[in-house]
């Protein structure tokens, strides 16, 4: 009656080559970690972020580092910052010096977002006890605006985006704090006798925190009018997106052994006057995570969340939550049913299954193969410390059998998946722009790793780059591609994985339809632009308004 | 001639007569002088009278069981010698003789202690209560066989007898040992782990302990099913669903009837749907041997209607049936699952109820609950504590415990205070 599952093997095996030193990305994350000192920060890894810095169409990359996480100087860091410049996806150069890209601090997470409005993007770097607001001046460089913006946060930062929380067409900041830990009250623990790291439950929570832009520079603290500062909220990740596409955005925190926030978005109240100001068109969020079904696992249990990736799993038209979660817990997939309401189908998904030994971090949703089913990357690395065994994990490639049920393919796609390694940060991108999807992994114990997907498949694509009017990220809009009989949605989405910053574009696999097909976007604004005899296997530029611009033709399939 | 035939036949008979009158005398002295023996903890001579005594009385099934027991309690015999002994004795006692169930819970105690045959001795223990239901000690052995076992959710039945024929005055003992089988199954019997070598003596449990016992009662009896879904329950407890469901498919092939026990039915089923095999589990479910209800039963059903069916009104149904059950008015999970499902169904007040209960649940297991409850079950028979342990099981709300502890309470509340 019962059987043996049979061993996985996915149809168009998933092929990754590491190519981080032939690109020559050559960077290692400073962990300051000393000895028997177990100071939790050392731990907690260090995140990238992709964007294209110089607006030549590639994506560059920003790496966070670490720093003396004792040292109370403001002093440039030993171990900088580094920000490659992509070189036509054929190599890499570390332009950080001549940039002035670097912070200081213990770094940690990064967001991009353009700010001022100019085109070009800047970033947000949050850190222990520290962060840095680094503006893109266009010209190749950057300046640390952290003091003048008042967006400075001397809590420990971890996942951070931008976003307009009050539609005037500013990008606001929100950043996700995470342990009230200094070197005064770290604490060691013992585990089976052995010193480590202890976790999350021996540390007070801190608040998130919320900057509104103010237009002129100048941000302000409204974390507490806006109310997001919920008690107890032990944050690492952080994702925007419209969950229940009734066009407002919420804002979803991985929260680590707390219950995880939903902020959902209240009815901004009239203010009877006809020029209000940012202050007084200021929203209110609510924390709709208990009774949407997305706080805690379906027992009830905290669980310790890291890393988030949102992507619509089962092809329903929502965006389901992937959670990754501590060791001998399960992963989580949030299914989205609609109405903003979640359950919790980590086992039907299968997902109990291929978790239960592993430590995840860094997540990515993202279709390796093109066959219109989002598959995820999962970085793990266990957090008690070196001399706990398993420490090093291998990473994992779940592949998605289109009803939302994964199988760990990792074995077979490359080296770098059999390779024991404490990773953190995850991120995607087309560094290529091949049109399919590259990673980027962060280590505790050894260099950044850039896979490039090799991976071979007779299957087809759409990339779209999505611009609305206003330059503000197009965070919860809606991509339709209808194929045949076929109908595969998408969503771009603020945040996500742990610390890092993906590829904004989106990339939809269309299996093995090679006709052109039509695209339907849903702008956030409530405009529906539909476009016919759209050709694929290649990437487009969406503006909000205009007509698709063709960009990179891609690779095409063999 | 004849006279002489008669007188050799009279004095014959007459000393066939003398004989078996000696014999008889001199075996009622040996029962005597084993009772002394057995006052003495003499267990040799205990056995050597009973010997004698049963060469004359073969068929005396008390004696049979005495003698079983002379064997068991003498430290000075190898184990299994003795125990081979004393259960051949206890072969000699008849299915249809009242002894019987007492001859049956001894075996199943010298199978369980020193033999580590769980499977065997769950098996004489269940004989013994279907002959005689009221039988204290089948009750107490199973009782404590089911927290070794790691199956301490399924002994509330047997708890409640053996409170039952307990003292008054010794019943906050009884209380505290149900209180370990309720919260800290694993380590409730730290003197039963010493005796069968899992503890060394002064040594507390450890983190190994439990699955160590496990093992090795699985490896005493590798064909017993159930054994090997102890071990698989333990793997699917400490999150390792994956190597739970090996284990239970090789005992698929290499048991005997695996499918009728409900406990590994249960756990099968369970890991299955853990690792989101749910039409297997589903299959497996739907084949359930024996009766169909109690915990596990229901606990499965009401998470499949939840879940696998997605009938909401069904689960609710489930798993109010789960929470009356022990251990569900602890499992603070379950009661978070109804909510989900209450939620579901559209009863927004009922569900947050039910959270709400969940979370004072949930709060009631910490540590810094328990700690002073242990503490103060040090001396159970102390009128504080006794008020302590009533108020922790109301606030739980399970009226059995709260009322004995509440009576534990006012009998020392009566009782004149010796320092007066």
């Amino acid at each position: 009656m019962l059987s043996r599952r049979d061993a996985v093997v996915a149809e168009f095996p998933p092929r990754f080559t590491e190519v981080s030193a032939e690109q020559g990305l050559e960077f290692t994350f400073h962990t300051d970690a000393v000895p028997e000192r177990y100071f939790l920060p050392e731990i907690m890894g260090g995140g990238a972020a992709w964007f294209d810095f110089d607006r030549d169409g590639w994506l560059d990359l920003f790496l966070v580092n670490g720093d003396e996480l004792e040292s109370e100087s403001r002093r440039p860091k030993p171990h900088s910052d580094a920000l490659f410049q992509n070189r036509g996806g054929e190599s890499f150069a570390e332009i950080s010096g001549v940039a002035g890209a670097t912070t200081i601090g213990y770094g940690q997470g990064c967001a991009v977002g353009d700010l001022d409005g100019d085109g070009f993007e800047d970033l947000y770097l949050t850190g222990y006890r520290t962060s840095t607001l680094l503006r893109n001046l266009g010209d190749g460089t950057f300046a640390d605006q952290t003091l003048e913006s008042g967006t400075r946060n001397d809590r420990w930062g971890s996942g951070v985006v931008w976003l307009d929380i009050n539609d005037d067409r500013l990008l606001d900041l929100f950043v996700v704090n995470y342990l009230n830990v200094t070197p005064q009250n770290r604490e060691q623990c013992r585990f089976s006798g052995v010193p480590g790291y202890c976790g999350p439950g021996h540390y007070e929570a801190v608040d998130d925190r919320l900057f509104l832009n103010l237009g002129d520079g100048r941000f302000r603290d409204v974390s507490e009018e806006v109310g997001v500062t919920i008690p107890d909220g032990k944050g690492l990740g952080v994702a925007v997106l419209d969950f229940d596409l009734d066009g407002q955005n919420e804002i979803y925190v991985a929260n680590d052994m707390t219950p995880n926030f939903l902020f959902q978005r209240q009815t901004v109240p009239d203010t009877g006057t006809d020029h209000p100001t940012a202050m007084d068109v200021l929203p209110k969020f609510r924390d709709v995570a208990p009774i949407a079904g997305c706080a805690v696992s379906d027992m009830g249990l905290n669980e310790a969340s890291m890393g988030v990736a949102c992507a619509d799993f089962d092809n329903n038209g929502y965006c389901d939550i992937f959670l990754t979660h501590f060791y001998a817990q399960k992963n989580t997939l949030y299914r989205n049913l609609g109405g903003l309401q979640f359950e919790d189908d980590s086992r039907r998904s299968r997902l109990v299954a291929i978790s239960h030994d592993r430590l995840g971090f860094g997540t990515v949703a993202f279709d390796y193969d093109r066959d219109g089913a989002t598959d995820l990357l999962i970085a793990n690395g266990h957090v008690l410390g070196p001399e706990h065994k398993p420490f090093a994990m291998l990473p994992q490639i779940m592949r998605n059998d289109g009803m939302a049920r994964f199988e760990d393919v990792g074995p077979q796609s490359g080296d770098y998946f059999r390779q024991l390694s404490v990773g953190r940060g995850a991120a995607g991108t087309d560094f290529d722009n091949d049109g399919d999807l590259d990673l980027l992994v962060t280590h505790l114990d050894r260099p950044v790793a850039l896979l490039r997907n090799d991976t071979v498949t007779p299957h087809h694509f759409l990339g779209i780059e999505l611009r609305r009017a206003d330059r503000i990220p197009a965070q919860g809009t809606q991509v339709i591609i209808e194929a045949g009989t076929r109908r595969i949605t998408s969503m771009s989405i603020g945040g996500g994985s742990y610390l890092c910053v993906s590829d904004p574009r989106l990339l939809m696999g269309l299996k093995d339809w090679s006709e052109p097909v039509t695209l339907e976007i849903r702008w956030q604004s409530g405009t529906v632009a539909r476009y016919e005899n759209v050709a694929v296997d290649r990437y487009w530029l969406a503006i909000e308004g205009r007509e698709l611009l063709p960009t990179f033709s891609g690779a095409s399939p063999p | 001639m004849r006279v002489r035939a008669a007188r050799l036949l009279l004095v014959g008979v007459l000393g066939i007569g003398a004989y078996f009158g000696i014999t008889r005398i001199v075996a009622q002295r040996s029962l005597q002088r084993a009772k002394t023996a057995f006052g003495l903890q003499d267990w040799r001579t205990a056995r050597g009278e009973l010997h004698s005594y049963l060469k004359v009385y073969p068929s005396n099934e008390e004696a049979r069981l005495r003698l079983a027991e002379a064997y068991f309690k003498d430290s000075a015999l190898n184990s299994e010698r003795a125990v081979s002994s004393a259960i051949q004795q206890l072969g000699f006692i008849r299915r249809e003789s009242p002894l019987w169930p007492a001859a049956r819970v001894q075996e199943a105690r010298m199978c369980l202690f020193v033999r580590m045959q769980t499977h065997r001795s769950e098996r004489l223990l269940r004989e013994s209560l279907a002959a005689d239901p009221e039988n204290v000690e089948a009750h107490y052995v199973l009782w404590k066989l089911l927290d070794l076992t790691g199956r301490s959710h399924l002994a509330e039945p047997h708890f409640r007898k053996v409170l039952e024929s307990t003292p008054l005055e010794k019943r906050a003992f009884c209380l505290r040992e149900w209180y370990m089988s309720q919260f800290y199954p694993a380590t409730a019997n730290p003197e039963i782990d010493r005796l069968m070598g899992f503890l060394e003596p002064g040594a507390a449990h450890d983190a190994s302990t439990e699955s160590r016992r496990l093992v090795r009662f699985r490896e005493q009896e590798p064909r017993a099913a159930l054994n090997h879904a102890d071990v698989a329950r333990w793997f699917s407890l400490e999150g390792d669903p994956k190597a739970a469901l090996e284990l239970l498919q090789q005992a698929l092939d290499t048991t005997d009837a695996p499918l009728e026990e409900p406990f590994f039915v249960a756990t099968l089923a369970q890991v299955l749907y853990d690792l989101g095999e749910f039409d297997r589990a589903l299959k497996i479910y739907k084949a359930w041997p024996g009766e169909r209800s109690g915990y596990e039963y229901f606990r499965l059903e009401a998470i499949f209607s939840d879940e696998v069916d997605r009938n909401y009104e069904q689960a609710i149904v489930g798993y109010r049936k789960v929470i009356a059950i022990w251990p569900g008015q602890a499992d603070w999970r379950i009661q978070n699952r109804l909510a989900r499902c209450l939620a579901k169904a559209g009863d927004e007040t009922a569900a947050e109820e039910m959270r709400s209960q969940a979370k004072s649940v949930e709060l009631l297991m910490e540590t810094k609950v328990h700690s002073p409850l242990r503490k103060a079950l040090a001396t159970p028979d102390q009128l504080e504590n006794c008020q302590q342990m009533s108020q922790f099981y109301e606030q739980l709300g399970l009226a059995f415990e709260t009322q004995h502890w509440r009576e534990q309470a006012q009998r020392l509340e009566s009782v004149p205070n010796p320092s007066h």
